[in-house]
């Protein structure tokens, strides 16, 4: 689970994110909309515990990010737009060193198998990752949050730049990780995928969630349109 | 131990690793090879000098057993007074030059500076330095070192795959302590080794060469992690893989470069050496004058020392040599005193300061162990002062009073024998420039891990 408790962050005078509020229940999928600038990215950062909030707390799994960031991060995992990986070890190899460094181990016939539920067969898999399409190193950012056990997943413009055959596998993947019981926080411009895969879909617009709704809510909906009159009020 | 696999393994990948570790290896050979050279030049020159005192010291003891000979005769032949090769010489083959290994000591001369080189160089090599294993593991080690080091997370940041690494929630300075022993082992190793085969290439001259071996690995190893915690330091400052090398370019010049030539400068400024051009030429001024003042001096030293003086105060020319001598060494004391003061003023200056910088400590530290440093060479002139000083106290009462030498005076003839420094005193001395480098590393690592929380990597990382 993935809480932000009137999470509240400054730079200098500009308020970035302003008294978030904001849950994501296990299996749930949430998605952030929102302007460049409105805060997605900060609110990510302050997951992970690469920003310290001004006020609020961020919570992992009810891990407090601020008490414990190690504990925190080792209870999520992160895929940002673009997913960097070593262009010189195999996409296989990656998954094995980055699992290590968060203390897990796994068989190579394990990492092939999660490689290959992420969507990356043996053979690309045995590839150096420095001739891989950024769909492939998606795949290879999946396998690692099922690699690690994971519980929460922070995803940032995760499909940017993706073409809809890779988008669109990217997104069963997301719904059998959340079918799995993680919870899901996906910052993302890509309307299309959040009205198809979230099941939460909040609009932050200066640091502040201006409007939050369910995928019931949105049934019959035009969420461009929500989202435009959101940005224009 | 899987992370510090694949460091290793991505290490491995990097064809300019491969370069530049094959070519500290050609490096570390081709100064070994040097050094062997230089070497064994010096143990031969060291050998003959000390076959032909062990060959004239025998044949004095058989004529004595035979007949008694008059002192004059023995005293006209110069004695040796000879430095052992050196306990590790392939380490640091030292400034023969500037630290002769061998002096003729001849009772007519005790006074006067010799000029005893056993070995002609030519300037510009002089000038260039020698390019023995020190040189190599003071000078080039580092920059190899910092070849492969310099980038231990800058690339990374720069990439974003810091932040990937950040996610899962691995300590940051683990990480780094982890990449730092990883990128830095290929060339840690073969500066270890090539130090471990001095002794095995050079050959083992003393006792202690083994204790010298494990210490001078203790300087090699300090030294390393020295700069390894440098390169930690700057990657947690540095926002880019360029801006870390130029960082690490510059602390490599300060460090080998500026700092010693400051260093130099101030000793020099402080404690200027008298030129041993103007000691030489103020010998021969005292020497000149007391000739000239020949039967003055002799009865001025028999006036001081009437116990001496020979029976009916016949004198001949030896006598007034020895005569001589002592007035000149009245006169010379004063130069010859400043020369050595200066000298040890210099070298406490150099000893209290080499901290300013690593490579200081480790050149010091490394000749210290060799055996080509400053603190053996001066225990040797210490001990040749104290040699002619024998030599004079055997034979100016025998000279003087025109007593005969013996198969009695056989057991008592002076001989040089070269008495190595205590253990603990060169010990002493090397453990301290160890700690001072490991103290020096830690502060640069702790340093390093002021900046390396995830935080502040992670808002410095694309």
């Amino acid at each position: 689970m993935l809480e932000a408790l009137q999470l509240t962050k400054r730079f200098q005078e500009r308020l970035a994110v302003d008294g978030l509020q904001l849950r994501v229940a296990p299996g749930e999928i949430y998605a952030l909309l929102g302007p460049n600038g409105a805060g997605k990215t900060t609110t990510i950062n302050m997951f992970l515990g690469f920003l310290a909030p001004d006020g609020g707390e961020a919570k992992v799994c009810g891990v407090s990010v601020a008490a414990d960031p190690v504990g925190a991060r080792r209870k999520l995992a992160y895929i940002p737009e673009q997913v960097a990986l070593y262009p010189r070890f195999t996409g296989v190899e990656n998954l094995d060193y980055f699992s290590a460094l968060g203390g897990k181990s796994h068989t190579r016939a394990e990492l092939y198998e999660l490689l290959e539920g992420a969507g990356l067969p043996r053979a690309a898999a045995e590839r150096r990752v420095g001739t891989y399409s950024k769909g492939m190193r998606q795949k290879v950012g999946i396998a690692l949050a099922l690699a690690t056990g994971a519980k929460a997943l922070l995803l940032d413009e995760p499909t940017s730049g993706l073409d809809p055959a890779a988008s669109h596998e990217f997104s069963r993947l997301l719904r059998r990780l959340a079918k799995d019981g993680v919870a899901i926080l996906m910052a993302t411009h890509d309307l299309f995928r959040a009205r198809e895969d979230a099941s939460h879909v909040g609009i932050l617009l200066g640091g502040k969630l201006v409007a939050e709704f369910t995928k019931d809510q949105l049934e019959g909906e035009d969420l461009e349109a929500l989202y435009l009159e959101k940005l224009r009020a | 131990m899987k992370t510090l696999a694949y460091e290793i393994q991505l290490l491995l990948r990097d064809r300019a690793a491969w370069v530049l570790t094959a070519l500290f290896a050609f490096v570390l050979v081709y100064a070994l090879n040097q050094g062997v050279e230089l070497a064994e030049r010096q143990r031969e020159s060291a050998k003959t000098v000390l076959d032909a005192s062990r060959t004239f010291d025998g044949q004095v003891r058989e004529a004595l057993a035979r007949q008694a000979i008059d002192p004059r005769q023995l005293a006209r032949q110069p004695l040796s007074a000879v430095l052992p090769p050196a306990p590790l010489p392939l380490l640091a083959v030292g400034q023969a030059d500037l630290t002769p290994a061998f002096e003729a000591v001849s009772l007519w001369r005790l006074q006067t500076p010799t000029d005893a080189r056993v070995e002609i160089e030519n300037p510009s090599r002089l000038l260039a330095g020698r390019f023995d294993l020190a040189f190599v593991l003071v000078w080039l080690f580092p920059l190899f070192l910092l070849a492969l080091a310099y980038d231990l997370l800058a690339g990374d940041r720069e990439s974003g795959v810091l932040r990937m690494v950040l996610s899962r929630g691995v300590s940051p300075r683990k990480w780094l302590a982890i990449r730092a022993l990883a990128r830095g082992a290929p060339i840690l190793a073969l500066a270890l080794a090539a130090t471990w085969m001095s002794a095995s290439w050079g050959g083992v001259a003393a006792d202690t060469s083994n204790a010298r071996l494990l210490y001078a690995c203790g300087v090699v190893a300090a030294y390393g992690v020295f700069w390894l915690a440098i390169a930690a330091l700057v990657n947690g400052l540095a926002r880019s893989a360029a801006a870390a090398a130029t960082a690490v370019g510059a602390v490599w010049v300060t460090v080998v470069l500026v700092v010693p030539t400051l260093l130099n400068v101030v000793v020099e400024s402080l404690h200027p050496m008298p030129s041993r051009a103007e000691l030489v030429a103020s010998a021969r001024e005292a020497s000149g004058d007391a000739e000239r003042r020949g039967n003055e001096v002799l009865n001025s030293f028999y006036r001081d020392h009437p116990e001496l003086a020979p029976p009916g105060m016949q004198v001949d020319f030896a006598q007034r040599i020895l005569a001589v001598q002592d007035e000149i060494r009245g006169s010379m004391d004063p130069v010859r005193l400043e020369f050595d003061s200066q000298l040890a003023a210099q070298q406490e200056l150099v000893e209290l300061w080499r901290f300013a910088s690593p490579a200081i400590a480790a050149h010091e530290a490394l000749t210290d162990l060799a055996g080509t440093g400053y603190w053996r060479h001066r225990a040797f002139r210490d001990q040749v002062e104290g040699f002619k000083q024998s030599v004079y106290d055997f034979y100016s009462p025998r000279i003087h009073k025109n007593r005969p030498l013996t198969k009695s005076d056989v057991a008592e003839l002076p001989r040089f024998e070269f008495a190595e420094e205590p253990v603990e005193r060169w010990t002493s001395r090397v453990t301290l420039s160890i700690a001072g480098m490991l103290a020096l590393a830690l502060l640069a690592a702790l340093l390093a891990g002021s900046r390396l929380s995830a935080r502040k990597l992670a808002a410095s990382s694309s």
